[in-house]
This record gives C-alpha cells, structure tokens and sequence, in this order.
C-alpha cells in the first residue's frame, strides 16, 4: 500500500457525494469504465455494495447512514410513521423525528466545520457548525431552508431559483422531467462547490436525488427485461447520459478538494426493474383480513375509504415495500385481534404472503420481516411487518376499490423502477492509497457514520450499531 | 447543540435575578446556536430571558426552538404528501 506524506488528522477532511438510488449493478458493472471520475476513486480505493436499512428507502435510510443507527432505533421507519395506535395517526418524518445525533451534530460538537447540501430529513433546518441546506421534504424556498438563515440570499444570487426537487414527477412529458433534473443537478453541484471553495470546512456533505428520479422515470427505456420495455425509444440512453453528467459533475468538486481529503461516494439503496403492482389491501379483503363498509366508486387511499374495523384483522400502506399493521384489541381502537392471537396472526400473514404468486401462478419471492428479527432496539411506533413483494420487484398499492391483486398502471402515473437492498460505496482516502482497486465485502450502511468520525480522529460512540470501514 | 461560545452581559437588575436570567438565556442559546453569540442587554425594561430570546429569534440572530409545532402548515402538508405521492414513496 502507497502512503504518501502523511496529512495530520487534525488536518484531515472527508468529502460524501450521496447519489440517491445510485445502483451498483450499473455503477460497477456495467459503466465504470465510462464513468473517469467515479472510476478513479475506485481505482485508487475501495467500492464495495453497501447493504441498506430495511426499508432501503430514501427515508430513513439517510439518517440510518449518517447517525450509524438502523430504522428501529431512530424509531423511524418511512417517510410517514404512526404518532401512536390510532387509525389516522401519521407524521412526516422530518429532521425532528430523528432524536438520536447524526454525524454532523457530533461533528459540531467537536468544534468541527461541516457543510451539509440537500441531506434527506434535514428539514426544518437546525443549528450547525456551519451550513445546511435542506432537502426535498421542504415545502418550498420561500420556507426557511437553510442554517443560517440569510444563506437563502446567497444562494439565489449564486444560483438563481433552487431546486428541492422536480415538479410534476407523473406527467409523460419526459423531456419537461429531463430538462428538471438536469437543472436541479446542475445547480445543487454548482452550489455545493461554491461552498467548497469558499468556507472553511473539515466535513462536507450533498445529497443529489436526481439519479432516484431518472430510474423511476426512465428504467422501462433501458432494460429490455422491463415488461414495458421500448426497445429503440429516444430515451434508451437517459440513464446513461444522465451518470455521465453526473459523473461530470463529481470531476468538478473533485478538483475542489487536496490530499487531505477522503472521499465518499455512496448511495441509499440500488435500484431494480418494476414488474407492477402488489395491491395489498385488496389482498388482504380477498383473505379475510380487512372489511370494508362501502365499497368505494373508484380506487381510493385506505384513509379515505368507509372500513369496517371491528371486522378488520391487518392493513397496509402503499410504496416501494408495505408497511402492514395489525387490528390488536385493546391497542388500535378497534381492535379485532385478540392479543394472545397477535403472534399466530402475524405468522399466518407472513406465510400467506410469502406464498403469494404472481398472476401466472408462479411464486414472486417475497419477503416479510418482522421488526423484532431485524432491529436490535424497536423504538416509537413501528409497523407489525414490512414486507417486499417479489423482493422489491413489485411496488405495493395500498388504495382500495381497484379489485385486482396485482396491477401493472399505476394509477399515479408511469413509474419504472423499484428499489434494491443494496447501494454503493466508493472511499478514495489519499493518505491510504491502494494502488489497484479493493473490492470489500459486508458494507453496512450503519457503517459510514462510524467511519467519517475514526476519519477526522473522532471517538465512535458505543451505541453506533455501525463499524468504522478500515 | 454546540460548542457555542456564549457570551452573556446583563445589566439593570440585581445581580442574582441577572444570574438566573444568565442562565436561562445560556441554556437555551446552546441548544439552537453554533458558533459565537454575545448578548448583552439591559434588564431595567424588566425584560425576560423568554422575552430576549423571542427578540433575538424575531430578529433572525437565532433560530426558533423546536418545540412541539407542528412544522407543516396545511397546506404545506398536503403539499409534501402529494409530492411524496407523485415520486412513488406513499
């Protein structure tokens, strides 16, 4: 192994590109070669599939990376949890529902400079030793959106108009999409390098959703093993071109960072092929499961539709997985389990569900988990099970009325792709340089935040379920 | 929050009362601000640390604290839910 002069590591820096969705499967198989940046720091580090939270989902996964915690000790387990057991109960999981420190609080703390750029669930915007712009969960610029906050000025100057994220994600209109996420990913660089270049820094953070929103709106144009596939469509490249861009970008900052700089490139999770979708609240009627008191004209939210709930055993939330919850008496309000049957309904459901097939009649391999089997603390309100169906080949429609079990509209408008356990993780430390290209084995996504700090020389705190990556 | 260097001058009132307002007005400082903040007020308004601290929030010098408000106004609730919806995540 090189090791060229050594840096102090009162000197040192760390550098995070995250890619939301960035998929190893094209990152390291397909395009690497194609990709000079990211394949340098590969190169002359070490890659390697970082295995995401379950959920792999954009939150809590974020905070699971930067806090070295999993999902059920942040007691946050999607975008929106249960506040407690009633039917209606639901709150966005913004920056206040993660309790617990995340790299950039301890690295305050330790009197270290940080810079923080579109981090999911950093909304609304709390105090650091430095700046923080938020993330997508913010309504709009005209929010305060920024630690402090006349940085807002600053950045409308430097950039124009900031882009959260892009608008009207479920139109056809591809090009308008494209011609958004280009903009947004232009600009969260430019500015993220701006900041760079001109703040005294020792940790540095920026969270580009674009790739995420190119999968989800492009991937049928890509892989022929897409069931709507459309082999010679003028869109058959955006994915590509869209990393070669973004890979374009990273050259960029890369030329704003020294020797004293490790850097990261890491994703949340990876990204599949959709098959279609899994309509588990239909499934669950179809099973005796769930009642409801008037069937709906057309195909409503759960929360919008009459139920019958003394009649109703379990029911599930929509999205990439399902989030299932079980009607226990005495916990939900009307409750219809007993509690002493909680455990035997909740291992039928497990089997049933893993048993299920697709409409040809061929079993789809899905997987459901039981908070207690894959958490080491349970903390707020989790849900009774979490289930991926096909493995995340298939989305889950929570809506009501559709009466079919599995669909393949979404009736919210074209979407591609699902997502997959596993993310990437790419490290170039210039004071550790391999000569070739490691490939590690058994990445956590728990394990970057304990790593950042061993970094900069901090001490890992014991209750980090991560390990430092060496 | 912080390795905040808190720098408290208060002056107008007896000298245990500015103690306790001291106090206050550090604890609270700490957990919303980082980096260096000096106040430095006359309490003979009889002005509170609660009444400082609003002060300095109306004036942008600190952020608010986080309290139990809700941090979407309706309307900007539904506005993430639909956005939240469009991208696939609910």
């Amino acid at each position: 192994m090189f090791m060229p002069e050594s840096i102090p590591v009162s000197q040192k820096k760390v550098l995070i590109i995250g890619l939301d969705c960035a998929t190893p499967q094209l990152v390291f198989d397909k395009w690497a070669a194609q990709l000079p940046a990211i394949a340098s720091l590969m190169n002359r580090g070490s890659y390697g599939l970082l295995r995401s939270c379950v959920p792999p989902i954009t939150v809590p996964a974020w905070s699971c990376m930067m806090s070295g915690k999993s999902p059920g000790t942040l007691g946050c387990y999607g975008f929106r949890n249960r506040c407690d057991h009633s039917y209606e109960g639901m709150a966005f999981a913004t920056s206040r529902a993660i309790k617990d420190d995340r790299v950039w609080d301890i690295l305050s703390r330790a009197d270290k400079k940080v810079i923080l750029v579109g981090v999911p669930q950093t909304y609304p915007p709390t105090p650091v030793n430095g700046l923080m712009v938020t993330c997508f969960l913010t309504p709009d610029t005209s929010c305060q959106y920024t630690y402090p906050r006349e940085l807002a000025a600053e950045i409308k100057a430097r950039v124009g108009d900031y882009m959260l994220d892009v608008d009207d994600y479920r139109t056809e209109n591809k090009e308008q999409i494209l011609s958004q996420i280009y903009e947004m990913t232009e600009k969260r660089f430019s500015l993220f390098k701006h900041f760079l270049q001109t703040r005294p820094w020792d940790f540095a953070m920026m969270v580009e959703m674009g790739i995420d929103r190119m999968h989800h709106g492009f991937w049928k144009y890509m892989d022929p093993e897409h069931p709507k596939y459309e082999a010679g469509s003028k869109f058959e490249s955006a994915i590509f071109d869209y990393y070669k861009f973004v890979d374009d970008q990273i050259a960029g900052l890369l030329t704003a960072v020294d020797e004293s700089t490790a850097v990261l490139i890491v994703s949340d999770h990876g990204a599949r092929t959709m098959k279609g979708g899994f309509c588990i609240n239909e499934w669950l009627m179809r099973e005796g499961y769930l009642a409801i008191a008037e069937k709906p004209a057309k195909p409503l939210p759960i929360g919008k539709v009459k139920m019958d709930w003394p009649n109703t055993m379990a029911w599930g939330e929509g999205g990439y997985y399902s989030r299932l919850f079980l009607n226990v008496k005495g916990r939900e309000p009307q409750g219809s389990i007993e509690p002493g049957d909680y455990e035997r309904v909740r291992t039928e459901l497990i089997e049933k569900l893993e048993a299920t097939c697709d409409e040809n009649g061929r079993l789809i391999g899905t997987r459901v988990f039981r908070p207690q089997d894959i958490y080491a603390h349970i903390n707020g309100v989790p849900p009774d099970l979490i289930a991926y169906f096909g493995n995340l080949a298939w989305r889950s429609i929570g809506s009501i009325g559709l009466g079919v079990i599995y669909t393949f509209e979404n009736d919210m408008g074209p979407d591609d792709a699902n997502h997959a356990q596993d993310g990437i993780f790419i490290m170039h430390d210039p004071q550790q340089q391999t000569g070739s290209p490691v490939k590690r084995d058994g990445l956590n996504i728990a394990d970057i935040a304990p790593t950042v700090l061993k970094l900069l020389g901090l001490a890992v705190p014991a209750d980090m379920e991560g390990k430092a990556i060496q | 929050m912080g390795t905040t260097n808190i720098g408290v001058v208060l002056t107008g009132m007896a000298p245990q009362q500015q103690a306790e307002v001291a106090g206050l007005l550090t604890a609270e400082l700490k957990k919303r601000v980082c980096g260096a903040v000096c106040v430095i007020t006359d309490l003979s308004t009889g002005a509170s640390a609660q009444e400082i601290l609003q002060a300095l929030e109306k004036n942008g010098v600190i952020p608010a604290a986080a309290g139990d408000e809700p941090v979407y106004s309706a309307a900007e609730e539904e506005k993430i839910r639909k956005r939240l919806e469009d991208l696939g995540y609910l």
